[in-house]
C-alpha cells in the first residue's frame, strides 16, 4: 500500500499551520485597558487643544474688552478738550464759516465741524471779496483747504465711530456751556439739580463687573431604578449625596458669560443580596445580569476582610461561593471641572439665566463597604472605574442681587454622564444626576 | 453567522463592542501563531497583546481587498519579529550545504500531537525558530526572510537546516520513529 511520506517541514506545517488555542481571559482586559488609555490620551490631547483655544479666545476677548473700556474715556477726554479749545472760535464774530452754522449740540459732531475753521481763521487775511460780493480764495489758499478735506472726513469718521460707543451714555454738555453763559447757582439750587446717574468720565460699575466667583452647594440625586429582587436576588439603589464647589465666571457680553471651576460630586449606591465569587485570587461581587447593566456602578472587589472572616480562611476553590447575600455600599467621588455658558434674561435685581456646558469628572474617591446582616465584613472598591468621565449639564439659574456685587442664586441643574463610568463591558452605568444648587456670587471690577 | 465586514467597519469607527467581537473571533487563531514564535506562553501573550493593539490602531489602513485574517497574521508575525530583533542579536552561523532529511508515513505521525510539536518549536534557539516558522509554516522564501530579518539568504538557509536537524532529532527521539532518511542538498 502506498502511503504519503512527510518530511519535517510538512509534519510541522500540517500539525501547526492552523493551530489554535484560547488565550487567557485576562488578555482582552489588558488590551481593552491599553486601548482605553490610548483613547484617553487622544481625548486629553483634544481637551488640551480646546483649553488652549479657550484661553486664547478668553484672552482675546478680555484684551478687546479692556481696550474698549480704557480707550473710551480717552476719546471722551479728547472730545472735551477739543471742544473747549474751539469755544473761542465758535463764538468769534469774525469767523466767516462757522458764523453761518448752527452749533451742534453733539460735541462729537462739533469736533468734526470745528476743525476746518481753525485753519480758515488763521488765514482769514488772504480772503478777498469780488465785485459781485463773492469771496474768492487765492490759489494757494484753495489748495490749502482742499488738502484739508480728507482730514475732515477722517475726523468725521472717527467722531461717528466714537459716537457709536457713546449712544447709551449721557452727552457731554460742553457746547451749551461754551455758548451760554454758565448760570450761577446758589448752593441750594445746586443741591436740587438732578445729577446724571452715570457719566462718561465715571463709567457705571455694572459694565465693569465682568469677573465673578461663586460658591454653591446642593443635594445630589442620582437616577436609578429600584428593581425588586429577581432571579439573582440583587437589587440596586442610588442614594442622595452632596455636591458643591467654586466657579469663576467671566461676562463676555451684556447677557452672556462663561464659567469654569471645581465641583465635588459623589455617587452612593446600595446593592442588596449580592454574592461574591473568587476570581483569580480576588473576591468580586457577582456581575449584574445584562438587563441590569444600567443599574450598577460596577462590580466590587474586596480589599480587606474583617478579622472574623480573615480568620476563617475564606474561599474554597474556583467555583465555590465565598460570601452569600451581602449588602454593598459603593461610594464613588468625582472632582468635576465644568466649562459652561450662561445666558441671562433681564438685568433687574431678580433675573433668570439659562446655563449649559460640559464637564470632565476626574475620579478622586472609590470606596465600598460590604456588610452581612448589618455587620461590616469587608471593605473594597468598585472595579474597572474610568479615571475620567465626561458629562453634560443644563440648568436654570434664578438670581437675586442683594447688593451691587453680591447675588444669591438657586439653580436646578441636570447632569448626565455621557458614557459608562466603568471600563467593564458588563456594566453600562451612565446615570443622570439632579441637584438644586444654592449659591452666593461676588462680582469684581 | 459573524458579519466580519460589518465588525471591521465598526472597528474602524472605534466601536468598543465591535473590537470585543473581533478579538474573540480571532484570538485563538492568532494566539496559536504567537505561540509558535515564542519560547513560552508568557511571551506569546505579550506578542498577542501588542499585535491586537496594533490591529485596532491600524485597522483603518486595512483595505478590504485581501484576507483580513492574513493581514492580522502578518501583524502578529511582524510583532514577533520586532520582539525578536529587540531581544536577540543575530550571530553568523556556519554555512551548511546538505543535511539528512527524514520522512515518515502519515499513519506513523498520526499520533503526534500539535502540542508536542509546539513545545519542540518553542525550545528552538530564537533565530532558528523564526526562520523555521517563516519558511516551513508561513511559506516565505529565503529572500523574503532575509529582508524581514535583515540577514542574508545564505544565513536564512543555514538557520533553517539547523532548525530542521534539531527538530528531526527531537521527533525521532521522542516518538521512537525510524530514521527513513535521504540526503538532501539545501536549495
Amino acid at each position: 500500500m502506498l502511503t504519503n511520506k512527510k518530511n519535517i517541514d510538512q509534519l510541522f506545517q500540517e500539525k501547526l499551520g492552523d493551530y489554535e488555542k484560547n488565550p487567557p481571559f485576562y488578555l482582552w482586559k489588558n488590551i481593552q485597558g491599553n486601548l482605553d488609555q490610548q483613547r484617553k490620551i487622544k481625548r486629553l490631547a483634544w481637551f488640551r487643544r480646546a483649553a488652549v483655544a479657550a484661553v486664547v479666545v478668553m484672552a482675546f476677548l478680555a484684551g478687546w474688552m479692556m481696550t474698549q473700556t480704557s480707550s473710551l474715556p480717552e476719546q471722551q477726554q479728547a472730545g472735551n478738550y477739543e471742544t473747549h479749545q474751539q469755544v473761542p472760535a465758535v463764538t468769534a464774530p469774525a469767523d466767516p464759516v462757522t458764523s453761518n452754522e448752527t452749533v451742534a449740540a453733539d460735541p462729537l459732531k462739533s469736533l468734526a465741524t470745528f476743525a476746518p475753521p481753525r485753519i480758515a481763521i488763521s488765514k482769514s487775511e488772504t480772503i478777498e471779496k469780488t465785485a459781485s460780493g463773492d469771496f474768492i480764495l487765492s490759489e494757494t489758499e484753495e489748495e490749502l483747504l482742499n488738502s484739508f478735506k480728507p482730514k475732515k472726513d477722517v475726523i468725521e469718521q472717527v467722531a461717528n465711530w466714537v459716537k457709536s460707543f457713546t449712544d447709551n451714555s449721557e452727552p457731554i454738555d460742553t457746547v451749551p456751556v461754551a455758548i451760554k453763559k454758565e448760570p450761577v447757582y446758589t448752593a441750594r439750587e445746586q443741591r436740587d439739580i438732578p445729577q446724571p446717574q452715570t457719566t462718561l468720565n465715571t463709567p457705571g460699575k455694572a459694565s465693569q463687573q465682568r469677573w465673578s466667583i461663586k460658591g454653591e452647594i446642593s443635594p445630589l440625586f442620582t437616577s436609578s431604578e429600584k428593581i425588586p429582587s429577581g432571579s439573582n436576588g440583587s437589587d440596586y439603589q442610588s442614594n442622595e449625596t452632596l455636591s458643591g464647589g467654586m466657579t469663576a465666571s467671566y461676562k463676555v457680553a451684556k447677557n452672556f458669560s462663561v464659567k469654569s471651576g471645581l465641583l465635588f460630586a459623589k455617587m452612593n449606591q446600595s446593592t442588596r443580596n449580592t454574592p461574591f465569587v473568587p476570581v483569580n485570587g480576588d473576591y468580586l461581587s457577582m456581575a449584574p445580569p445584562r438587563e441590569k447593566a444600567k443599574m450598577m456602578a460596577g462590580q466590587v472587589m474586596v480589599k480587606t476582610f474583617s478579622d472574623r472572616l480573615a480568620a476563617q480562611a475564606p474561599g474554597g476553590g474556583e467555583n465555590s461561593y465565598f460570601m452569600y447575600n451581602n449588602d454593598i455600599s459603593q461610594e464613588i467621588s468625582y472632582l468635576e471641572i465644568p466649562v459652561a455658558a450662561t445666558y441671562q434674561l433681564g438685568e433687574k435685581k431678580f433675573h433668570v439665566g439659562l446655563s449649559g456646558g460640559m464637564s470632565a469628572n476626574v475620579l478622586v474617591g472609590n470606596r465600598a463597604t460590604i456588610s452581612e446582616n448589618g455587620t461590616r465584613v469587608a471593605s473594597g472598591a468598585t472595579a474597572d472605574l474610568r479615571d475620567v468621565v465626561l458629562s453634560g449639564s443644563a440648568g436654570i439659574e434664578f438670581g437675586y442681587d442683594i447688593t451691587d456685587r453680591i447675588t444669591i442664586s438657586v439653580e436646578p441643574r441636570v447632569k448626565r454622564y455621557l458614557h459608562s463610568i466603568s471600563k467593564n463591558d458588563a456594566v453600562n452605568f451612565n446615570p443622570s444626576q439632579f441637584g438644586i444648587y444654592t449659591g452666593l456670587s461676588y462680582k469684581f471690577n | 453567522m459573524v458579519n466580519l465586514e460589518e465588525i471591521i467597519r465598526k472597528c474602524k469607527a472605534g466601536h468598543s463592542k465591535a473590537q470585543t467581537e473581533l478579538y474573540h473571533h480571532f484570538a485563538s487563531k492568532m494566539y496559536g501563531v504567537c505561540l509558535r514564535y515564542s519560547k513560552d506562553a508568557t511571551e506569546a501573550e505579550d506578542i498577542l497583546q501588542e499585535g491586537f493593539i496594533r490591529v485596532f490602531t491600524k485597522i483603518g489602513q486595512f483595505e478590504s481587498k485581501g484576507s483580513f485574517e492574513g493581514w492580522m497574521r502578518r501583524i502578529m508575525v511582524n510583532t514577533a519579529l520586532e520582539k525578536f530583533r529587540k531581544n536577540n542579536h543575530l550571530f553568523p552561523v556556519e554555512d551548511m550545504k546538505s543535511y539528512e532529511t527524514a520522512e515518515w508515513a502519515d499513519d506513523t505521525i498520526a499520533g503526534i500531537s500539535a502540542n508536542d510539536l509546539l513545545k519542540m518549536i518553542q525550545e528552538l534557539p530564537p533565530r532558528y525558530k523564526m526562520v523555521f516558522n517563516l519558511y516551513a509554516i508561513e511559506g516565505y522564501s529565503h529572500q523574503e526572510i532575509g529582508e524581514m530579518m535583515k540577514i542574508s539568504e545564505g544565513t536564512s538557509k543555514s538557520n533553517l537546516s539547523r532548525a530542521r536537524i534539531i527538530l528531526q532529532k527531537k521527533v525521532i527521539d521522542n516518538f521512537g520513529l525510524d530514521k527513513n532518511t535521504t540526503a538532501t542538498t539545501l536549495c
